[in-house]
């Protein structure tokens, strides 16, 4: 029982920590407008990047948001890092080897339980055996592009000197152990073979609430660093994975104007009590925004 | 040292010393007649200026801090930034920013991708102290190591190096006036993480807690607005005087009846002007009033202090001048009863009253807020003036102000305008949201203290006066009289000192003018010309 | 504050060595920041500017804006620029003992 104590507290753990982190960003005070153009979400004007605040007398018109366009945009900026190709394209090979390698371990991490629900629902080996040997190939691309990637980064970090003396310890640290995961998967996967079928059927006995029987030492390995890194995922930048949903419509693309709803908040929101501490602020924990932002002319 | 090699461990240390010399020839080479080498340096800083001034930087002073007496004072202010930085972070202090800023400050990568887009950085040759992420990593460390509890798990172990001290803060004071807050970092940050907001927020700690703004921003800026209706120190009985006058020498001079209106209860348009206009770019002003009239509009100005003056200068360092001037504006709005607020030729306010304030406008005081590009399109489209545009039959460029453009989508009405009206119309490239900063932003078109008047026109200033070049490259020389239509009067205020210091005028024929102005220029019932290049 | 030395006294001036106390000037001081801009003699047109300048400041608290000033003296802006080598803004107030514009200007 250790196997799924320990799997299912850990995965459990992490899950409970990212949401706590999502939750903590998403319940932040509504902010004041700071948008930034292009925003994808408008329809024709995304060609040249433009807004509805062209439009004349825009307060009269219906709003109309593409939902298409920011998906394509998101898309392309995830499968294929558009941002760092088009700004950065010294380091868009690297960061594309290690990202696809995450984005293959995440198709390994869809298929394998996939599997595991096929076996243990009992259906023919064919179908299990074709789809654990899928779940290989999978799992290899994604070990062998991943650990090229984080390992030469690192590198890359360590000789460019546009990096070097910006690399912080955090990211050499998530890194060097991005690096560990896949390196030790990619080594469970040449030194023991049929790397679907081990996965597929671990997780086939997770399920079942079996027990487990001794496994290989280094799927042991394999499995030990990456729970490891799954509890750290969370609280590291990496969360980026997620809260990028933040960065982008939360801010960078929020240009919604005032509507009854954000009303209410920022009327509580304007209720609230600043303490800066320098004299023109004429703030001294007394008085709220609003009542600052009506403060008389000042004369002197 | 060469451009790069600065460590974050150098911002910490020797106080007294400056951190980085800047070298002419280190910058982004200009095209002939402009080399470097014919033109000369910038004015350093005096033996008196050294004394009195903090300049441990780069050798310019933009914001000007007094040197302290003594080691108890900058500690006072040392424990006073960490206070600062605990507010920032806190609900109650902060809660109009503090979204983006967590974001950016826990989403960054480290990856350098913001670099490459910083106009400042490009033209200083890459100097490492203008790299947008430098400043703001700087800054990262001291929050996480002095301002919060639970901090990331590496930080705790201080590996990555930080120092609180003196030089610290008084350098970071200084650096965070030389980022113009463009956001083409932001644009590039595949994460999203915005260094410009980080600027911003800096200054925003160093004005709120500590009391330390720039003069030209602060005591002469939103002060002075907030105390006689404008920082250009016009009370409401000298604004309409000067306005009285323009009229009658603009209708002198165009044969026209121009007649400004005031205070005009219930009228469709308030027309919010940057005051600025009124003193140096009249024409501007002018050209409203020129064009409001011939339209049949039903516009007004106020004469109520500070309606008369649309600046902000709140959006460039302090939330708390910021809400006070802007729901200003909105209440004198209200109070007239019109039916929408055109924001004048200038960049920020329109930033500010569109989109920053627009969460704070609430009830009555959401007024409709229109940009005067779309307002001077469909003035100009509706058929109500006639234009003929072979009167703008000389080479135009146009510049976009980042606040409009890059940071409201504002990118087609003022081109549409151009395309029609000045046949010689040509894009500089990059353009339009793409577009690089005049290098006045951020309200640093303002700073004019010691010497910094020669950053501005040879590093925030430098790939601008590039593309300014470029645009006009098929006319070269001052024969043919060119027109930079930058419709924002920081940026006219910026142009004027780079044209001035290039001598620009004198060898290229460049001159720098507002949009409304190219518009009248146009107009069929003037029987001079409008646009008088300059002489009068 | 930055201090300057001006026809034998030294005066607080601002950081581009505007007076920054107005009630001091007299015109010995005019003539000493001229002659900084090497500008050795005021003529009468120097002082049709200047005193146009102080007589608009003293009543509105401000510069006079320069279209102003072209139409009150008769002078056109070459003109100012020949007596005044920095212009209007830069020198003329300067002189006149005005404190530097502020604002968008």
């Amino acid at each position: 029982m250790l196997w799924h104590i320990t799997i299912f507290s850990i995965s459990g753990l992490a899950l409970v920590i990212l949401l706590y982190r999502v939750i903590s960003i998403a319940r932040l005070p509504v902010h004041l407008r700071w948008e930034l153009a292009p925003a994808p979400h408008e329809k024709s004007r995304w060609k040249y990047g433009g807004s509805y605040l062209e439009e004349q007398e825009w307060w009269n018109k219906p709003r109309r948001k593409s939902l298409l366009q920011p998906l394509k945009y998101m898309a392309v900026e995830i499968l294929f890092l558009r941002g760092v190709w088009k700004n950065n394209r010294n380091l868009w090979p690297f960061s594309l080897s290690l990202h696809g390698g995450i984005y293959l371990t995440g198709g390994m991490l869809f298929l394998s339980p996939i599997n595991a629900f096929l076996i243990v629902a009992g259906l023919p080996a064919e179908i299990t055996d074709t789809l654990a040997e899928i779940i290989s190939y999978v799992a290899v691309i994604g070990f062998l592009a991943g650990s090229a990637g984080a390992i030469s980064l690192v590198f890359k970090r360590l000789v460019d000197p546009d990096l070097k003396p910006f690399s912080t310890a955090g990211t050499f640290f998530n890194l060097l152990l991005l690096a560990m995961v896949f390196v030790s998967g990619a080594v469970c996967w040449f030194y023991q073979g049929e790397f679907g079928d081990l996965l597929s059927l671990f997780l086939s006995k997770l399920i079942t609430l079996e027990a487990i029987r001794v496994m290989p030492l280094t799927f042991i390995l394999y499995v030990a660093i990456s729970l490891l890194f799954l509890l750290y995922l969370p609280v590291s930048s990496m969360a980026h994975f997620v809260i990028k949903y933040f960065l982008y419509h939360a801010v960078r693309w929020n240009d919604e104007p005032l509507n009854a709803r954000m009303e209410s908040k920022l009327r509580n929101l304007l209720a609230e009590k600043p303490h800066w501490s320098a004299a023109h602020t004429g703030t001294d924990g007394q008085k709220t925004w609003g009542e600052i932002g009506n403060g008389v002319r000042d004369e002197e | 040292m060469k451009n790069n090699e600065l460590r974050f461990r150098e911002f910490f240390e020797n106080a007294d010393s400056q951190l980085v010399k800047i070298e002419i020839n280190h910058l982004i080479p200009l095209p002939s007649p402009y080399d470097k080498s014919q033109v000369s340096a910038w004015r350093e800083l005096d033996t008196d200026q050294r004394r009195r001034l903090v300049c441990n930087l780069d050798g310019f002073i933009a914001a000007g801090l007094p040197v302290p007496q003594n080691a108890a004072e900058e500690q006072k202010y040392i424990d006073q930034f960490v206070k600062g930085l605990k507010k920032l972070l806190s609900r109650e202090s902060n809660w109009t920013f503090l979204q983006p800023l967590l974001l950016s400050l826990d989403f960054c990568v480290k990856c350098q991708t913001c670099c490459d887009s910083c106009h400042i950085y490009l033209a200083s040759g890459r100097n490492a102290l203008y790299r947008p992420a430098f400043r703001s990593e700087i800054f990262r460390r001291l929050v996480n190591k002095y301002a919060r509890k639970s901090s990331s798990l590496l930080s705790r172990f201080g590996v990555d190096e930080i120092k609180l001290n003196w030089a610290t803060i008084s350098r970071l004071y200084e650096l965070s006036y030389r980022c113009n807050l463009c956001r083409r970092c932001a644009q590039a940050c595949p994460m999203g993480v915005d260094n410009a907001l980080i600027t911003r927020e800096l200054r925003k700690l160093f004005s709120q807690e500590l009391g330390w703004a720039p003069q030209e921003l602060h005591e002469k800026g939103t002060q002075l607005q907030l105390k006689v209706g404008s920082p250009t120190g016009m009370k409401p009985k000298v604004v309409k005087d000067n306005l009285d006058f323009l009229d009658k020498d603009f209708s002198e001079v165009t044969g026209l009846n121009i007649a400004t209106p005031w205070d005009k209860s219930g009228a469709d348009v308030l027309l919010l002007p940057g005051a600025g206009d009124i003193l140096s770019f009249p024409e501007s002003i002018m050209a409203f009033s020129i064009l409001c009239n011939a339209a049949g509009i039903n516009w007004t100005l106020s004469s109520e202090a500070p309606g008369y003056d649309g600046v902000n200068y709140g959006l460039f360092y302090d939330d708390i001048q910021f809400v006070k001037i802007a729901l200003q504006h909105a209440r004198i709005a209200k109070k007239l009863g019109v039916k929408k607020i055109v924001m004048g030729e200038c960049g920020h306010q329109h930033k500010a009253m569109m989109a920053v304030a627009d969460r704070i406008l609430t009830g009555e005081l959401n007024i409709p807020r229109e940009s005067s590009m779309t307002f001077l399109e469909n003035l100009v489209f509706s058929g109500r003036i006639k234009f003929d545009p072979d009167r703008n039959n000389f080479p135009v460029t146009l510049h976009d102000p980042c606040n409009i453009v890059r940071n409201l989508g504002i990118v087609e009405p003022q081109r549409r305008i151009l395309r029609y009206l000045c046949p010689q119309f040509r894009e500089m490239n990059p353009h339009g949201v793409d577009n690089y900063c005049c290098g006045g932003g951020g309200g640093l078109s303002l700073l004019a203290g010691a010497n910094f008047i020669g950053w501005k026109v040879n590093i925030s200033g430098g790939l601008k006066f590039k593309q300014i070049l470029a645009a006009f490259s098929d006319c070269p020389g001052s024969g043919v009289k060119k027109y930079l239509c930058a419709p924002c009067l920081n940026c006219k205020l910026q142009f004027r000192d780079l044209l001035e210091y290039y001598d620009a005028k004198e060898k290229s024929g460049i001159y720098c003018g507002g949009l409304a102005e190219l518009i009248v220029n146009a107009m069929v019932d003037l029987k001079n010309p409008f646009i008088t290049w300059g002489e009068y | 504050m930055a201090q300057m030395e001006l026809a034998g006294r030294m005066l607080e001036v601002d950081e581009n060595g505007f007076l920054q106390e107005p009630e001091k000037w007299t015109e010995e001081i005019a003539r000493a920041y001229a002659a900084k801009e090497g500008v050795t003699e005021l003529t009468p047109d120097h002082w049709t500017a200047i005193n146009y300048l102080r007589k608009y400041y003293q009543e509105n608290g401000i510069c006079p804006m320069v279209r102003r000033l072209v139409k009150e003296t008769g002078f056109n802006l070459k003109k100012l620029y020949d007596l005044f080598p920095n212009g209007p803004a830069h020198s003329a107030c300067k002189w006149a003992g005005i404190p530097k514009p502020t604002g968008c200007v």
